[in-house]
């Protein structure tokens, strides 16, 4: 286990965070939830940027307010706020990093600066957000880490680079086997393509920790009327909604209700809807 | 500790042209007043080391330590290269204007008093020391805004202080107070007693700075 | 490797990449030992979780249409007779039941269907 997150802890005036996370090597897990779920709290925890009121953290099985310097070359961060100081140039910023991680890679990261069209020597202040954007997911990428902690790499992106962005998430998958990813963003579509893993933040804690795979293939979003309602089985449900029509339930387990209740409209979960159904619906 | 030194380097870069007008100033006020030097030699040694506040705040803009404090390095050590950077200012600035007086004596072809020279220096030293041992932790506690205000405010109570005994010593009495003091620090315990408080200090300043930027929270 | 996988088919996308690497290889067009591409690599390319390929490729083995080498990779497995005609009398099946489920909706009845089936049978 790369990184896990015990029952942590964190109390603000308006907001408690109070969540337990596990990311697997070998996997992309993705924390999705809206804007002020909790998503760059528990990222802002994990990088030991604030103290916690509970829990604990172990990242590579340590502590993680004992990470050394060399764990800590081990990670490569974007932070959805935060960067190199708006008055330095990626040129610069290069020259700092080559001195901070011994397996920079310079020649490298100018070359991939120079593909996504990064201008190497402009300051960082004149920069659009999009391209601020893509020099941090350069950053992060430019050291050979092995696991990266990247809290919504792909905002401020249009959909195109958003695209390039994420491929250069899954090369970097693609060149070791052992690596890791933990990304969050509240656009599921990002997260759809990418995650093997997904966790759902709400109002500080998780609402559903599976398997892209299982919610795209196996969930799905039964509308029913009241009648129907009624005499359907409800054991594989997981939330249900009062709508006009009746009710919308979401299920775990699609084929069942497409087998046995042929005549009722099933539909495939999509990330979007199975987290509007756990955070606005209700249990059976 | 390098990247840190290559990054606050950068951040300086901008600083650069107003590190030439000070230059440029300290060489009018020498010509006009050389005897002026214990205050030009102060000002600028203070000057110096205390662009490395500046350098906090541009790391604080735009959440910017948050992103720092990913990078590989302890807290501790971003302390320190601050503490490193500020000093090497400060000496910067100290050995230049020295420089300068040198010139300005040659130029002007007037004798500077060395044994003069050479206590104004330590003493300016000694003060920059201690402001640098002042200012940092005020600017960690209190982020660079706030910051900015307590350390100004500080700075102005400082010289209000030194102005108010200078004005009230003054001709003779001056010149007198000023060998009296030489005697003062001839009397070398007394050279080694302040000097070893000001280590002192600096050391509580450091450890202090430490301790607060490790309870903080970006 | 072309695989062309539809995101809004209610089919799991697994099952889609099972049907399509068992049609390239009933087809000839991927052959005995042909290596595939990694899960990493095929996740990458089909924009899917590594999770998704993983249980293609583990489906595909169970079915003995593939072979997985620990650390070498997965390749296609010697062409098996037996297997191949079981595929093909599944399509063949799957074709006919939805030529008959046409049929019936249209009001055909089971006589007229078997008669249509023997004439062209015949033909």
């Amino acid at each position: 286990m790369l990184l896990e997150i015990k029952d942590i802890k964190k109390q603000y005036k308006k907001f408690n965070l109070h969540c337990s996370m596990e990311v697997m090597e070998g996997r992309i897990t993705g924390l999705i939830g809206q804007n002020g779920a909790g998503k760059s709290t528990t990222f802002k925890a994990i990088l030991n940027l604030i103290h916690l009121d509970g829990g604990e953290i172990l990242l590579f099985g340590k502590d993680h307010r004992k990470l050394t310097t060399q764990d800590r070359e081990k990670i490569g961060v974007v932070l959805s706020e935060g960067n190199f100081s708006e008055r330095m140039t990626p040129r610069e910023c290069a020259q700092v990093l080559n001195s901070l991680y011994q397996k920079f890679d310079i020649q490298n990261f100018y070359e991939r600066c120079e593909k996504m069209g990064v201008a190497l020597n402009k300051q960082i202040k004149e920069f659009s957000t999009g391209m601020q954007a893509k020099l941090k997911i350069l950053i992060a990428l430019s050291h050979q880490a092995d696991f990266l902690i990247l809290d919504e790499p792909t905002a401020g992106l249009d959909v195109v680079a958003r695209g390039e962005v994420l491929n250069l998430l899954r090369e970097y998958m693609e060149q070791e086997e052992e690596r890791a990813i933990l990304i969050s963003s509240h656009i599921s579509s990002d997260l759809e393509g990418l995650c093997d893993d997904l966790y759902m933040i709400h109002q500080g804690k998780i609402v559903l920790h599976e398997e892209t795979d299982r919610i795209l293939s196996e969930y799905g979003v039964l509308k029913v009327e009241e009648k129907q309602y009624q005499r359907l089985e409800k054991k594989y449900l997981i939330r249900v909604k009062k709508e006009s029509f009746g009710y919308c339930c979401l299920t775990n387990e699609r084929q069942f209700y497409m087998e046995n209740y042929p005549g009722i409209v099933t539909e495939k979960g999509s990330i979007d809807e199975v987290i509007e159904m756990m955070i606005q619906g209700g249990t059976v | 500790m390098k990247g840190l030194w290559k990054k606050d380097w950068y951040l300086m870069k901008e600083l650069k042209k107003t590190l030439i007008l000070m230059m440029l100033l300290v060489l009018f006020i020498l010509f006009t007043e050389l005897n002026n030097m214990i205050f030009v030699l102060n000002y600028m040694t203070i000057l110096s080391s205390m662009m490395v506040i500046n350098t906090f705040a541009l790391d604080e803009q735009k959440n910017g330590n948050a992103f720092l404090f990913t990078l590989p390095f302890s807290r501790k050590t971003y302390v320190t290269e601050k503490y490193l950077f500020g000093m090497i200012l400060g000496i910067i600035g100290w050995g230049l204007t020295i420089a300068a007086a040198f010139a300005v004596s040659m130029i002007k072809q007037t004798d500077l008093k060395w044994g003069n020279l050479g206590l104004q220096g330590i003493v300016a030293f000694g003060v920059f020391i201690v402001m640098l041992g002042i200012a940092i932790p005020i600017q960690i506690k209190f982020g660079a805004e706030k910051g900015r205000i307590v350390l100004i405010a500080a700075v102005l109570a400082v010289s209000f202080a030194g102005a108010g005994i200078m004005s009230f010593l003054q001709g003779e009495k001056r010149e007198q107070m000023m060998d009296q003091m030489q005697w003062i620090l001839r009397q070398k315990w007394i050279g080694a007693a302040v000097g070893a408080g000001i280590v002192c200090l600096f050391v509580i300043s450091i450890l202090y700075s430490i301790h607060l930027i490790e309870k903080k929270e970006y | 490797m072309k695989i062309l996988i539809n995101n809004s088919s209610m089919q799991p996308i697994y099952e889609q990449i099972m049907d399509q690497i068992k049609a390239m290889i009933v087809g000839g067009e991927l052959k005995e030992h042909d290596i595939l591409p990694s899960v990493r690599s095929l996740s990458k390319d089909l924009k899917i979780s590594a999770l998704t390929a993983k249980k293609a490729y583990d489906g595909l083995e169970s079915e003995g249409f593939i072979v997985t080498v620990h650390g070498k990779g997965s390749f296609v497995a010697s062409t098996n007779q037996e297997l191949m005609m079981e595929e093909h009398r599944k399509e063949v099946e799957a074709d006919l039941e939805l030529a008959i489920q046409k049929g019936k909706r249209c009001g055909m009845t089971s006589e007229e269907l078997r008669s249509l089936f023997e004439l062209i049978l015949e033909e």
